[in-house]
């Protein structure tokens, strides 16, 4: 065999229904879909049946890392969670999701780059994967029924402390379909519900303990050209942070001053540690904080939508006024909570939780639906509905199907869901609480909301706030520089000035380099590095990606042909999309939202130039306008000859 | 009478309160050793509880006076003339784990690791990256400045 870089070279298959182990070499899927989403998309199309039920043993549960996982790379640590997604509304669908952590970068050092489970047990099991490739199927009857922190901690003292874990907590185990898969102490794969797969297989966790002692070849995860890679993480560095420490912690949170210890935290292994910058959203840990109300004390990362289990307000012109404000360590204790239970946060507060308390101000909830006062500001509010969600007690048994299946059960409240389309929360959509694009800038969003499978704001459109905004590391760049950046990308500047034109453009290349920033993988969150305050035009390096790929593989990539493969994957998605139903008509299942008055301007989509624009988007994609299919043709430039046979077959 | 005493070593200091632990330290150490990645063959090691938040760090402190290199038999554990390094010549350790007894800090704190080659266990420490320019990769990399080397003379 030929030495092996940046890949560890073997993909671990489990089947649960007959207790089979096998492997099968990544090689035979990197050459031409990379790692993580790429590899994950070419197993569903080959092995997922469209339109079978999510928590069937016919579904697969795919876990997939890159070449880059696990390796001197900015943001790496990621690992991609794919398969038939139960949070999908009103039929669930092929979608991925990806989390943080170290897991993905352990089960490279014990020498796989992905574990693709199969069947379903009929009791409570966990897989352990130790030393060099060493795999164990073992019982799970004591874990059943545990937290996911009390789950992790059990396994560290059964199979020693550095073992890392991906598991499931009761939220799982019980089907709730928007139930996340946890490692660490809050690092999750969160949309798509793929915590309730792994309980429809009785699957409670994956533990992997890599040898730290006594690493032979196969733990070691082999770079071509270790100097070249140094370079580039200088280079990345410098772009990023432009030499600088790290600033100081802000001493005030969600408009309250801090009076508890926090930091800095690399929720993802090799993050250069950007998260914050100042900002509330950021990545920090907090440390020891005694929860009065609980008698606990309180430790954990609260990132990202959770800082608002803390405080929130709507705008000034929302139609329904929501403020609130809790303790830190309370609210700190909530966030632990859903962690601990599994219960993703994006979709609990961004969607269940607003649409109950407007529907509580509407006085659309019956007193007897709810045990409970609708009372924000009240931490035992939140504990009881996280509660009832998890072990679907109550009405939560209705919340437990995600709050679009509960509504339609309930025949109440549909107008005040603040959902985009598939399932999915408002997120970057320029309406509701986390809009945060004014016009004209929602209409790219719009158009990443209607070509994709989820929610596209975790692996695919931040890198557009970055750059018309100024978003996580970036700070707000001149006009100028960001329409001399979107002209240079994008090939006009209109791509972020005028109202319709040009956003297909960037929102093709966005999904592009989504697709090759959770293939590698990376973070989101950092590449590409369309912007940086460093430089003196504001530009950064689109072409990093590529590098740091090529530094650790040894393949040469041009960033045009980097850029193919991420059409390439993308192209495949839609493929899979089609097969399970998807065309033009639900692609235009966003207008509605979209019709709504924006959060800033009360601007509301116009239907007939967004058509246009969806026309313009499936032209440039080599797609058919009317059923919104790819072509055989651009299947076939794409190197996807046996995909395009059979779509057309 | 002219007494020569051992050379004093320069060494790595970790600043917890910076530390985020993304563990750039250890894949940097990895990788500029052994030319891949992997925590286990670093020779700074990296304990990243996002449980209580606890970040912390151990790497050899370069002792004043060496038990690792005066107890081993074969004379692989040298002394670095520029950094004062006390580091294992690789060709020379016959993997007989002495210097892993006569470390003060081990066995609860990792600072003396081995690989494995062709069943044959080769240990490893912290040589302070003695033959880079540069100094010590893991301090240079560190994007929260949390890791600093301190030279000979700096040590109080």
């Amino acid at each position: 065999m030929t030495e092996q870089y940046g890949h560890s070279g073997k993909i671990l298959r489990v089947n649960l229904s007959n207790d089979k182990i096998w492997t099968e070499d990544t090689e035979k899927y990197a050459d031409k879909f990379i790692g993580g989403r790429g590899i994950a998309a070419k197993i569903a199309w080959e092995e997922l049946r469209p339109n079978i039920d999510p928590f069937s043993p016919q579904n697969k549960l795919v876990f997939m890392t890159g070449p880059l996982t696990g390796v001197l790379s900015p943001g790496s640590g990621r690992t991609t969670v794919a398969g038939i997604a139960p949070q999908v509304y009103p039929k669930p669908w092929y979608t991925r999701s990806n989390m943080g952590g170290r897991f993905g970068s352990e089960l490279k050092y014990s020498g796989f780059d992905g574990i693709i489970i199969e069947g379903g047990s009929e009791k409570p099991v966990y897989i352990w994967i130790h030393d060099e490739r060493e795999v164990e199927l073992l019982e799970a009857d004591e874990l059943w029924g545990l937290d996911t922190f009390a789950t992790q901690k059990e396994l560290m003292k059964k199979h020693g402390k550095e073992t890392m874990s991906a598991c499931i907590g009761p939220a799982g185990e019980n089907l709730v379909r928007i139930a996340v898969i946890v490692t660490a102490s809050g690092d999750v794969a969160g949309q798509g519900g793929f915590g309730a797969v792994m309980g429809s297989k009785k699957l409670k966790a994956i533990s992997v303990t890599s040898m730290r002692d006594g690493v032979q070849k196969i733990g070691n995860i082999n770079v071509a050209d270790p100097k070249r890679l140094v370079e580039l993480w200088r280079k990345c560095a410098k772009l990023l942070q432009g030499g600088r420490k790290i600033p100081e912690v802000p001493s005030s949170f969600m408009g309250a001053e801090v009076k508890y210890e926090r930091k800095y935290h690399a929720c993802s292994h090799a993050c250069p540690g950007l998260c914050g910058r100042g900002r509330d959203y950021g990545s920090f840990i907090w440390k020891d904080i005694p929860s009065k109300r609980y008698h606990t004390i309180e430790s954990g990362q609260m990132m990202c939508i959770a800082p608002n289990f803390v405080a929130f307000s709507t705008e000034k012109e929302a139609d329904v006024k929501i403020e609130y404000q809790v303790n830190i360590p309370e609210a700190l204790k909530i966030k632990n909570l859903s962690d601990m239970l599994g219960i993703n946060q994006w979709d609990f507060l961004g969607g269940l939780f607003l649409w109950l308390v407007t529907c509580h101000k509407k006085g659309l909830i019956d007193k007897k639906l709810l045990p409970c006062p609708v009372d924000p500001s009240d931490p035992d509010f939140w504990v009881r509905l996280l509660h009832m969600i998890a072990y679907r007690e109550g009405v939560g048994d209705l919340f437990a199907d995600g709050v679009l299946r509960a509504a339609e059960k309930l025949g109440k409240g549909e107008e005040f869901l603040p959902y985009v389309t598939c399932g999915f929360a408002e997120h970057g959509a320029g309406r509701g609480v986390w809009g945060f694009f004014e016009y004209p800038f929602w209409i790219v969003g719009a158009l990443l909301w209607s070509t994709d499978s989820r929610d596209p704001f975790s692996d695919t459109g931040h890198g557009y706030a970055r750059l018309v905004y100024g978003f996580h590391y970036v700070l707000p760049l001149e006009t100028d520089q960001v329409k001399n950046i979107a002209k240079k990308l994008w090939g006009s500047e209109k791509a972020v000035t005028d109202d319709y034109e040009h956003k297909a453009q960037p929102a093709i290349w966005l999904q592009n380099r989504g697709c090759l920033t959770s293939s590698l993988p990376t973070d989101d969150w950092v590449f590409p590095i369309i912007a940086s305050n460093f430089t003196e035009d504001g530009s950064g390096d689109t072409s990093l990606e590529g590098k740091l790929y090529s530094a650790v593989t040894g393949v040469d990539y041009t960033e045009e042909k980097f850029d193919r493969v991420g059409e390439r994957i993308f192209n495949l998605e839609r493929v899979i999309a089609v097969r399970e139903g998807r065309n033009r008509e639900v692609d235009e299942k966003v207008i509605p939202f979209f019709n709504r008055p924006d959060w800033t301007r009360r601007i509301r989509l116009d239907e007939h130039k967004f058509r246009e624009l969806l026309d313009e988007y499936y032209k440039l994609r080599g797609w058919d306008a009317i059923t919104g299919w790819p072509t055989k043709s651009k299947l076939e430039e794409l190197h996807l000859t046996d995909v395009a046979s059979k779509l057309y077959e | 009478m002219n007494f020569q005493s051992v050379q004093q070593s320069g060494v790595i200091k970790y600043f917890p309160e910076r530390c985020t632990g993304c563990g750039v330290c250890e894949l940097a150490c990895a990788l500029y050793h052994e030319g891949g990645c992997n925590p286990g063959l670093s020779r700074i090691h990296l304990i990243n509880d996002s449980f209580t938040g606890n970040h912390s760090v151990e790497v050899c402190v370069q002792c004043f006076s060496p038990g690792c290199y005066y107890i081993c038999p074969v004379n692989a554990i040298e002394i670095d003339p520029e950094t004062g390094a006390r580091y294992i010549s690789e060709g020379k350790c016959i993997g007989c784990e002495k210097c892993v007894e006569a470390c003060p800090l081990m066995p609860e704190k990792q600072i003396i690791r081995f690989k494995k080659n062709d069943n044959k266990r080769l240990f490893f420490k912290c040589d302070l990256c003695k033959d880079r320019v540069e100094g010590p990769i893991c301090v240079e990399l560190c994007p929260a400045s949390a890791l600093a080397y301190l030279k000979a003379g700096e040590r109080k």
